[in-house]
Parts: C-alpha cells; structure tokens; sequence
C-alpha cells in the first residue's frame, strides 16, 4: 500500500516537472516565419529567395479556413511574438484586415514595383480601393474558362465554337448529356458546391453583361447585382438548369475532369495544370484538352473572368513593436518580387501572372494555354474586398441556390439578397 | 415458467440478430479506415472499391511517417495527455476529497458552480482562451495546453472521484486517525491506494479526452513542430483533394493509444461508467 | 427544504453519518480551502474568465475591423439583431432536427442494448468493450472515418447499396440528406454512453420487485412496462437532458463533416455560432449566440435540477 502511494507521488512529480521543461523548450527563437496556404507562396521558391537574401525562411503551410482563423486570432493579440513576418492573405480579405489595422503600409516599398502589374490587380493591392496606399501586394492568381476534351465533343457531334453562346451552349450541353450517359460521363459540369459558387457561375457572367456587384453611392458601398444584367445573368443559371444541367453540390476541384468524367468543365485554371495531370508536359496537356472563355450571351459581348489569388502581406505590429523583423520582412519580400523569380513562382505552381514583365517563353513551355490564360488575366476582373465581403458573397450564394433549388423567381431571389446585403453593409 | 427448448432459442434469434447488426454498425466504419489504409494508392480510389483489399501494402504508413511528422505528433499528445492527466488528478482527487470529507463554507456555492461550468459550451471559450494564454505566454506551449484542458477536464474528474471516495467508508479513516495519524498522512496512505480503481479510471478519461481533443489544440499551437497527433492528422486533408489511403494510416496511428488503453484497462473505464452514474 | 434540495446535488457520506472525521478544528481548519484551492483557481482563471469575456463582448460591436481600435457599446443590440435574425432561428430548426433524431436513435439502440446486457451478462462481458468503441474516438476520427463511409463513389455505404442493386445515395452533399446522415453518425458515436447509462441504472433496480412480479404471473412485457421503464424513468430522465445538451452543443464532428453546409443544411447553433465569429469576424455577435446557447443549456439543467430533486425525495 505504502509503494503504490510513494510511485503515485514520484510520478506526478516527473510528470510535472518534464511538462514544464517540454513548456520551456517550446519557446524557441525563429528566423522569418511565413504563413501561406494550400502551397501558394514562398515555399516553391525558397531556395532562391535564401540565397539572395541570405535569411532563413520557416514556412508553415495551413489548410484555408485554418489559416483564416489563426490570422483573427493571432492578430487579436497585437503582440508581433505570436505574428507571422510575412503572411499571404486571400485577395478578398484586404479590406477586413486593413480596416482592422493588422497590415503594415508598404506603400513604400511596394508602388514602384506594382507599376508593371495589370490595373486590376494594382487597384486590387490598394485599400481603399485607387487609393494610391498598398497594404500588400497580389502576387498570383487563376482564371475561369471553359475547358472541355473536344474528342467527347466530336464524339457527340458537339461543334465547340457553340461553347462560346449562351444559347447554343445550352444544346450542346443537352446534347452532350444524352450522347455520353451510357459511358457514364456527364455533359457539361454546373458548380453549386459551397460559398465559391457565385465566383464560378454568376459573377462573370453579371460583368458581361455590363452590371456589377457592388457600387459606390455618396461614399457608401450599395448593392448592384440586383440589377437587370444581375437577373439576367441569375436567368442563365436557371436556363441551364432548367435544360437538364444539374447542379453538382460535390466538387472534385477539376480531378474529376481530368479523369475524363465530364466533357465540359468551366473552373479556375488549375484544372488543367499538371497538379491535375501528372507527369504530362504543358504541350501534352493541350493536346488532350482544349479551353475556351466563358459564354457570352449575344455576339459582340466581350468575355469576362473572374480572377481570384493571394497577397502578400506584414503584419501591422511588426513595423510599429518590430522593427528589425520588419526590415528583414520587407527584404525578403523584395526579392520575391522581382521578375525572376516569379517567374519560377508561377512555372513551379501554374499559377497566372499578375505583371506583364515575366519570362514569357519560360512560362509557355511550362503552363498550358499560357497566352490565353494571360490575355484573360490582363482583362479580368476581381470582387471587391470589402471587409463585409463574405457576409454578401453567401447572400448572393443563398439567392441563387433559391433560384436553383427551389424555385425562386430570379429577381425576386436577387431583390432578397440585395435587402440582406443592404442590410450587412450598413453596419 | 418452463419453455420448450426450440420455443426459447427461437425466442433469442432476434436478439441474437439485433446484436450482430449493431456489431457490425459499430465496427465496419473502423474496419473501413483499417482496410483503406492497408491498400495500395491505386487500389483506394478503384472504382468500384474493394471490400476487402487486394493487395496488401504499408506504402501509406511509410509515406505518413516521412512526409509528415507523426512521430513529433505522436509524442506531443503523450507529453500534453499524460500532464493533463497528472495533473487534473491531483487537483480533482483533493478537491473530491475535501467535498466528500469536509464540510466548509462557501462548499455548495463552490460544488454547484463545478458542476455549473460543465454546461458552458465549450465553443465560447476559444477566442478568450487565446486571448488570456497570450496574456499569460502560455501560447505555442505543450504545458499551456495542459493546463487549458483542466478547465474542460477537471469538472468531470471531480464528479467521478467525488462519487468514488463516498464509496470509501469512513470508518476507515477514522480508525486510522484515533491510532495517531494526521489528515493528511491518512489521505496518502489509505484513502489514496483505496481510490486507485477510482483514480485509475479518472486518469483514463481525463487521458482520452486530451488524446482526443483538437479544437483548443489548434488555437492555441501556432507552430508546426508543437502539433498535437489529431492536427497531425488534419494535414492530411487538402482544400482540392484528400489522400485518403494515407489519412486513414495517419488515423489509425491516431487511433491505437486509445484502442490500446481500451483493451487493457476496459474494465475501469466501464465500472467507473456504470458505477459513478448512478449517485447522482 | 432548501437545504435538503441543495443537499440532494450534493450528499457527502461523512457528513450523512452527523459529522465528518474530528477535524483539529482550530489548527488545521484551513485545510478543507488548501485542498480545493487548486480546483478554484484553475477553474475560475480558465473557465469562468471566458464566460465573462464574451458577456462583455456580445454587448459590444466587436468584429475583426474594430478590435484594435475599441469597439463600439450596443448593449443589448447583438441580441435584438438575434432576435430578428432568420439565419439563427433556422439553425434552431436544425439543430432540432440533429437533437431529436440523435436522441431517439441513440435512446432506442442504447436502451435494447441495455436490456440485453443486464439479461446476458456472459455475452454483455464480451460486446461491451467493443460497443464502446464509437464514444472514445476522437471527433476527428469520426468525423474522416463516415466521410469515407458516405463517400459518393468509394464509400462504403453506397458500395453496399449498389451491390444489392440499389441507387446510390449522395449523403452529405445533399441538401436534405446531409442532416440525417450527421444524425446517424452522432446516433454511432453517442448510443455506449446511453448504453451504460442505462445499464448502471437497470443494476440498480431492486431485484425483488421482479421476483414478486415473477411469482404473480407476469410476462415479459408486462414486467417491461410496470417494473422497468418506470424504475428507469428518473435515470433516463437525467440522461436525457445531459445527451440532450452535449448534443446541442456539439460543433466538433458538424466542423469536420459537413462545416454547416451544404447551403447551411446542417447549419446547427453552435455551427452558426462558429461561422459567424470565425468566417465572418463579428466576434460580439458571436459572443451573444454563444450566451443564448447557454441560456438554452441553463433551461435545460433546471430541468436536470428538478427531475434530480424529484428522484431523491422519491
């Protein structure tokens, strides 16, 4: 009786005492900590930026939505030892994390170099939006078209030029449906999978039609998708679904497409790049699958895309309490801006350049469709970074899935969503 | 009441079946992450899939093992599980015993509100939580995260040892207090070993519940090398796909401490479950 | 009386037998604080600070915009703006159908299994171990494990249902299937704790009362309902109401499957709670869901109160 009370004792006294050790040795010191996403940053070209700065690079690489509620957490703290030195944040978040004072100005470092960047993605770096200040840089990004594998296309006697129209899109998806079920493979791929599906299959075509998402109104942000090009766009999705289209609540990012699943596949870029056919080469890929811009509703409209990325940014705390890990920061940043370098930043990741002075015959030998891609990039546009961002995006997903689901006349649905958003961007 | 033979074993076929059913319920979605993780990467997504696999293969348990690192995570769970559980039982024991034993102002008020705050939601407590460990630097902190669990631990622990050392006769101590020994000297000497069935349970829940744990874990670890085995575990699964042949290897190796804890000391687990519920 | 009903949470066998040990009353009284100090500091620093950090914050605006800044006082506006919110009364409405459906499932399965238990302990001694399985993996574990299960094209489930010919089902990516499968998979991981509820519960029925039921003829059933259920009554009560609070405050598993979708079907409170403070910022009305969710859990543990008190006078 005695030994099991005295090892009782003993143990909890090691326990302890090696809890606290592990605590202590935990708090160690770092070099430049970086937090990115999914792969999307310095980690595909640290050697480079090692050499050329000769800094350590910690990269920590987080799941998105866990990357998301570190940074709220972490930035809650104001404390720079909990904070990254450079974090890359999604583009839609720009406006949030300013208005909140996390980001550090760059408007220094950064202006000059954003001059050989495309406009949209200038302006999309800047909060206030043109307002001339630069909280980070936007360093990639992808864009939606239409991809499809045009012998399933001439196997359904599917010319792909209808791709290109509204109207004809739609019969050649029917057609494409009823020639290929009995290979088990689905016509034309429809995306109302999550809170991204706005971006894929309403946005674009609401700016084709010359309407836009939000506007400006005595300083104000109002609503505008509610428009009449809003309802027509919102129409499109119906027509489509109506057609025989279904909408898929399951996404496979493109890996479905890739497996020969679908005939036509509109989606970002990567649904082509060798993350999704591996060990093929650019050519190879272009081969097997063509891409086309997203249909127009009547000839003469010009064809928009949507173009998503990442920014890249340093928190507020570390040029007001950190000087040092600020100068470092800057430094490193520095040398992943320059050309060269992303030039191998997009080859290594397929990702669409947002400047026009990149190695342009590298990247074509490395990315499918290169040209085309970057011609959609330069006149894509982007969605607007309002801090209230999410909070409308849904809104605007809730009122296509009535539309869609459940049988909600299109402006009546878009009138709804635009009370609700009315009613978040007051605050 | 006499029956016939064939009358009563007919009588237990549906027992008997409901049984097997609910067996099979309860250990097929464990046996699918066990077979998918034996299976080679090629024959996981087969379409159709495979019952049973084909091949056999350990090509995602290597891989799980070199491309991430299970093994530090492995080890952080011990470190935070096994401090967690020291140290909820030496507070929750004491605590347990000066409720059972003493009577105290301010007793109930206390007792009540242990009882109380195992209502709370768990999910207010993130952001405060970060909040007051960073106050305090306990974030990035195996220990720190040890310490957090005791607020979602210890209520449940001093329940269950309360309802224990009730069960300790009185009469006990008292014979061993006349015979000259202090309150404290009878505490160590014979109340505790007499708990150990008791204690033996209470460390196993609390060893569980922090093995288990994960929400805290990832708000309060910021750092890579500091993951805990179930963070470890959520690297596995990628915005645009999941391996899953190599997700269910790094689940199972998740999942052995606990199946081992369960196969060895099953017998605590369950009559502290059947025996503590009951006082209420 | 209200002695007795604060007692009645509380017995201590020390004190039920007219006093505790002889304590030397004037040297050591302070012991009795020293060895409950520990529990009181940890739980009043970690536990009791969040419950009033966010009752302060839910009268504030706060959002991830303003935090560094100083948030604006609203009072009880988060909580009117909760009041007119369609999104909360719609997770009320989901998280009532996750509730009720995990609770009959996991009462239905976990009560047979407990009536067969307590008649066949020889059997009982060796599916236990087994049947608890389900409660003691963690919610990550379950959560990838059903995914895989309900996976659409190499799930386990649809396998089955296409080699008897059936059609396969998309489970959680269906907008009206998504909550149920969340159901059974909450119904999996929950029935062991009922079970040995329950079974603790059964042991505890006199033995007597069936032997005289035995001896006057009754049958099964009749002993069912006339002995057992109500003699199980008070503890299922009690079981009720705790599964019924740890159900509807359950994110874990919700987070891991489904992350309140697909279009917020399976958007519970405490989903909708966790979204609006994590994927929309609004950190204070966040906080005044969180405090509703515990008001909801408060009615509740009266409930627990009253039935306890009614059980121990009974």
């Amino acid at each position: 009786m005695k030994n099991v009370s005295s090892w009782f004792w003993r143990g909890l006294k090691i326990i302890v005492l090696a809890g606290l050790l592990s605590g202590f040795a935990s708090a160690q010191k770092t070099t430049v900590v970086v937090w990115e996403s999914e792969g999307y940053g310095l980690g595909a070209v640290k050697d480079q930026i090692q050499q050329l700065t000769g800094v350590q690079l910690e990269i920590h690489d987080f799941p998105y939505n866990e990357l998301r509620s570190k940074l709220e957490t972490t930035l809650l703290t104001g404390d720079p030892s909990v904070a990254p030195d450079i974090v890359m944040i999604d583009s839609i978040w720009l406006g949030e994390l300013v208005t909140g004072g996390y980001l550090a100005d760059l408007t220094q470092s950064v202006a000059k170099v954003a001059e050989d960047w495309y406009p949209a993605f200038r302006n999309g770096s800047q909060w206030p939006p043109e307002s001339g200040k630069y909280y980070g840089l936007w360093y990639d990004t992808d864009v939606r078209v239409t991809f499809y594998w045009p012998d399933l296309l001439q196997k359904a006697g599917v010319n792909p030029g209808d791709l290109l129209y509204q109207d004809t899109y739609i019969s050649a998806c029917t057609k494409l449906k009823a020639a290929l079920k009995n290979d088990g493979i689905g016509g034309c791929w429809l995306d109302m999978a999550g809170s991204w599906a706005p971006d894929f299959e309403f946005f674009p075509y609401l700016w084709q039609e010359g309407g836009e998402i939000l506007e400006k109104k005595d300083g104000k942000y109002v609503p505008a998708f509610q428009s009449e090009a809003g309802v027509r766009a919102l129409q499109f999705l119906v027509d489509r679904v109506k057609a025989g289209i279904d909408p898929q609540t399951q996404t496979f990012w493109g890996n479905d497409f890739a497996q020969k699943k679908w005939a036509v596949y509109p989606h970002g870029n990567w649904a082509a790049s060798e993350s999704r056919f591996p060990n093929t080469t650019a050519n190879q890929r272009q081969q097997k699958i063509s891409a086309l811009p997203l249909p127009v509703s009547e000839p003469g409209k010009v064809p928009v895309t949507l173009a998503g990325g990442w920014i890249m940014s340093i928190p507020a705390v570390l040029q007001n309490k950190a000087p040092d890990r600020f100068a470092q920061a800057t430094k490193v940043m520095a040398a992943f801006l320059r050309a060269d370098v992303m030039t191998d930043y997009y080859g290594a990741l397929a990702r669409v350049p947002v400047r026009a002075g990149v190695d342009r015959k590298v990247l074509s030998e490395k990315i499918e469709f290169f040209d085309f891609y970057s011609k959609m990039a330069s006149v894509a546009r982007v969605r607007p970074a309002i801090p209230q961002w999410s909070q409308v995006s849904d809104a605007i997903f809730q009122a296509m899935g009535a539309a869609v689901f459940k049988g909600v006349d299109p402006k009546v649905a878009l009138q709804n969503a635009a009370d609700q958003v009315r009613q978040i961007l007051d605050h | 009441m006499k029956k016939k033979r064939s009358i009563y074993w007919l009588s237990q076929l549906p027992i008997y079946g409901f049984l097997i059913g609910y067996l099979l319920f309860t250990v097929v979605p464990i046996y699918w992450v066990f077979a998918t993780s034996f299976k080679p990467s090629t024959e996981v997504m087969s379409f159709p899939p495979t019952l049973l696999p084909h091949t056999l293969s350990l090509e995602n348990y290597v891989a799980v093992f070199t491309q991430t690192h299970l093994g530090r995570g492995v080890v952080n769970s011990l470190i935070v599980s096994l401090v967690t559980t020291a140290l909820a039982l030496f507070i929750a024991a004491l605590a347990a015993y000066s409720f059972t034993r003493f009577r105290f102002r301010g007793k109930y008020f206390l007792l009540n509100t242990v009882l109380g705050l195992y209502l709370i939601p768990p999910l207010i407590g993130i952001i405060p939580l970060f909040l007051l460990f960073n106050k305090l630097g306990l974030l990035n902190n195996l220990f720190g995260l040890a310490l957090a669990y005791q607020s979602l631990v210890l209520p449940l622990l001093t329940f269950m040892l309360r309802n224990y050392f009730e069960g300790i006769p009185v009469e006990i101590e008292e014979a061993a207090m006349i015979d000259g020994c202090s309150q404290l000297e009878v505490l160590r000497r014979i109340t505790l070993p007499l708990a150990v069935p008791g204690l033996a349970t209470a460390a196993i829940f609390a060893f569980i519940f922090s093995w288990n744990e994960f929400v805290i874990a990832l708000t309060l670890l910021l750092r890579e090398d500091l993951k805990t085995v179930q963070l470890v575990i959520m690297e596995f699964v990628k915005l645009h796909r999941i391996e899953w042949g190599q997700l269910t290897a790094a689940m199972v190796v998740g999942m052995v401490p606990v199946l081992i804890v369960i196969i060895f000391a099953q017998r605590y687990l369950i009559s502290g479950l059947l025996g503590g519920a009951t006082k209420s | 009386m209200q002695r007795e009903h604060r007692r009645s949470l509380a017995t201590s066998s020390g004190e039920a037998r007219g006093g505790p040990p002889p304590l030397r009353r004037r040297k050591f009284f302070w012991l009795p604080y020293v060895f409950v100090a520990p529990l009181a500091l940890v739980l009043f620093s970690i536990s009791v600070f969040p419950l009033l950090w966010e009752s302060w914050v839910s009268l504030q605006d706060l959002r991830t915009t303003n935090i560094l800044r100083g948030a604006p006082f609203v009072g009880l506006g988060n909580y009117t703006k909760l009041f007119h919110d369609p999104l909360f009364y719609h997770s009320l409405h989901i998280s009532l159908y996750f509730v009720i459906g995990s609770i009959f499932g996991q009462f239905l399965l976990g009560l047979i299994i407990a009536l067969i238990f307590h008649r066949m302990p020889g059997v009982a001694r060796w599916l236990r171990p087994v049947f608890i399985l389900p409660w003691i993996l963690s919610a990550i574990i379950v959560g990838y494990s059903w995914i895989w299960m309900y996976d659409y094209n190499f799930g386990l489930i649809n396998l089955a249902l296409r080699a008897v010919g059936l059609h396969p089902i998309k489970w959680l990516n269906d907008v009206s299937m998504a909550i149920w499968a969340l159901v059974i998979t909450n119904i999996w991981r929950g029935t062991p704790f009922t079970m040995l509820f329950l079974e603790a519960a059964l042991k505890n029925i006199p033995f007597e009362l069936y032997e005289a039921a035995y001896v006057d003829g009754a049958n099964s059933w009749q002993v069912f309902r006339h002995i057992t259920f109500p003699m199980l009554r008070p503890a299922v009560a009690i079981n009720l109401i705790l599964v019924t609070m740890w159900t509807f405050n359950l994110f874990d598993t919700i987070l891991v499957m489904t992350q309140g979708g697909p279009a917020d079907a399976t958007l519970t409170t405490a989903m909708y709670m966790y979204k609006i403070a994590f994927r929309y910022g609004l950190f204070g009305y966040g906080a005044a869901i969180a405090l509703v969710m515990l008001a909801i859990n408060g009615i509740m543990a009266l409930l627990y109160v009253r039935t306890v008190g009614k059980a121990a006078l009974s």
